[in-house]
């Protein structure tokens, strides 16, 4: 096997750590071939499971699943967002995000061709640069391709960027992407990625040289870190 | 595709009323969310709790994974895999996302230990509908060498890394990972062949 097929192999069965899993997570959102070899592994490899049998979950487990998906039981989507949004507005330092946010999400809202429309409540970080600083303000919508990341009033120094990082509770950080200064970013979520950008999650922003961090990890000082909340 | 060519002759079977239900939902229709929910639950959650070890984890990954197959049906490719193949490979990384997210201090012994599951059999129906690819892939792992075999296995039903795999057996890294690359390029030969 060359080594790339032996990676989707690794892939398949979860043995990778580190450098070597981020850069199979980037093949994966990147390169076709590569996810297929990683499907024809868990293809041939699902009939192992047979040898787990069946086990029968809890009663209640279909109506907790059910209470999760209606909860908040969501309007039409761009109606319950501007509503959320005008009570975000109130914080002020927030205020030109939220109108770039409900701009965005109002034109990319319901995702054309892609199944179930998310109706989940969006998910909001602010990370805060320090006293007197700008914040950088992530939004992202729950099954949205896309997120956005506002860093309106950052100056760019000409050396530096700043790079948005996912850090998982455990393991290695992943990046979300670098960020362009005093932009409203429009970032493609990794779709690897996509299922923990929860409730909760901790996102880190980084300074890093132009085109960010080569090493896949963070290489600067990590100057934020916040959690994604619901609004 | 791949159960199809080698399932039942019915047509009718649980496998291709999930392909077809999975497919429903994977086009919008999230009613469809119930009769894949039903058809699948019980072979997820043996999943969720093997790799997991803990009931109540593998309650929430099950959880999490059916809303997540609610919220992005879109990811699931009708072209690539069964309904079932895929939906357990996509139980099964979750759990090990749980698994190393830290959420779950996983005990330690023995993994026969971790959870009773032996005692429980398959369905007589799905057995016969998988046999031919059960029969696949024990046949060519049957034809690697124990040191090959064995991790390959703890890797897949325990969720192990290379370094989990290396220091449980008390053997150098880069040996295990050049037993199980072997493993692994012998398994694809048998496979394709």
């Amino acid at each position: 096997m060359s080594p790339r097929e032996t990676m989707a192999a690794e892939y398949a069965l979860g043995l990778l750590e580190g450098a070597e899993l981020l850069e199979a997570r980037g093949l994966m959102a990147n390169d076709t071939d590569f996810a297929q070899q990683v499907g024809w592994w868990e293809d041939r490899l699902a009939p192992l499971f047979d040898e787990l049998g069946e086990m029968n979950p809890p009663a209640n487990l279909w109506e907790r699943i059910q209470a999760a998906i209606d909860d908040p039981a969501p309007p039409a989507e761009t109606v319950l967002l501007r509503h959320r949004l005008r009570i975000w507005q109130g914080a002020a330092t927030l205020a030109a995000l939220a109108a770039a946010v409900l701009a965005f999400f109002t034109f990319v809202v319901p995702l054309p061709g892609s199944g179930p429309t998310p109706q989940a409540a969006p998910l909001v970080a602010s990370l805060d640069l320090g006293k007197d600083k700008p914040r950088i303000g992530v939004t992202v919508m729950p099954g949205a391709k896309e997120m956005l990341v506002s860093t309106a009033g950052i100056a760019s120094d000409g050396k530096h960027q700043h790079q948005l990082w996912l850090v998982p509770a455990s393991g290695d950080p992943r990046s979300l992407g670098v960020l362009t200064a005093d932009h409203e970013n429009r970032m493609a979520i990794p779709p690897m990625l996509a299922g923990r950008l929860d409730q909760g999650a901790t996102l880190a922003v980084s300074v890093e040289p132009i085109g960010g961090s080569t090493t896949g990890l963070p290489t600067g000082p990590v100057v934020a870190t916040a959690k994604l909340q619901k609004i | 595709m791949l159960n199809r060519s080698v399932a039942n002759d019915r047509g009718d079977g649980p496998q291709e009323l999930l392909d077809a239900a999975m497919t429903r939902l994977a086009q919008g229709d999230r009613t469809a969310l119930r009769a894949v929910y039903d058809a699948s639950v019980t072979k997820l959650f043996a999943i969720c709790l093997r790799i997991l070890g803990d009931r109540a984890e593998a309650e929430d990954a099950l959880q999490d994974v059916y809303i997540n197959l609610w919220r992005r049906a879109d990811r699931f490719d009708a072209e690539r895999a069964s309904a079932i193949a895929w939906l357990s490979s996509f139980a099964r990384n979750r759990a090990i996302d749980r698994l190393r997210s830290g959420r779950v201090l996983r005990q330690s012994g023995p993994i026969d230990e971790a959870v009773g599951l032996a005692d429980r059999q398959p369905l007589p129906d799905r057995q016969v509908e998988s046999a031919e690819e059960s029969a696949r892939i024990h046949h060519c792992l049957d034809q690697l060498e124990d040191q090959q075999r064995e991790p390959i296995r703890r890797a897949f039903f325990d969720g192990l890394t290379y370094a989990q795999l290396a220091t449980k057996n008390n053997t150098p890294l880069g040996t295990m990972k050049s037993r199980i690359r072997r493993g692994l390029a012998r398994l694809k030969a048998c496979l394709e062949s």
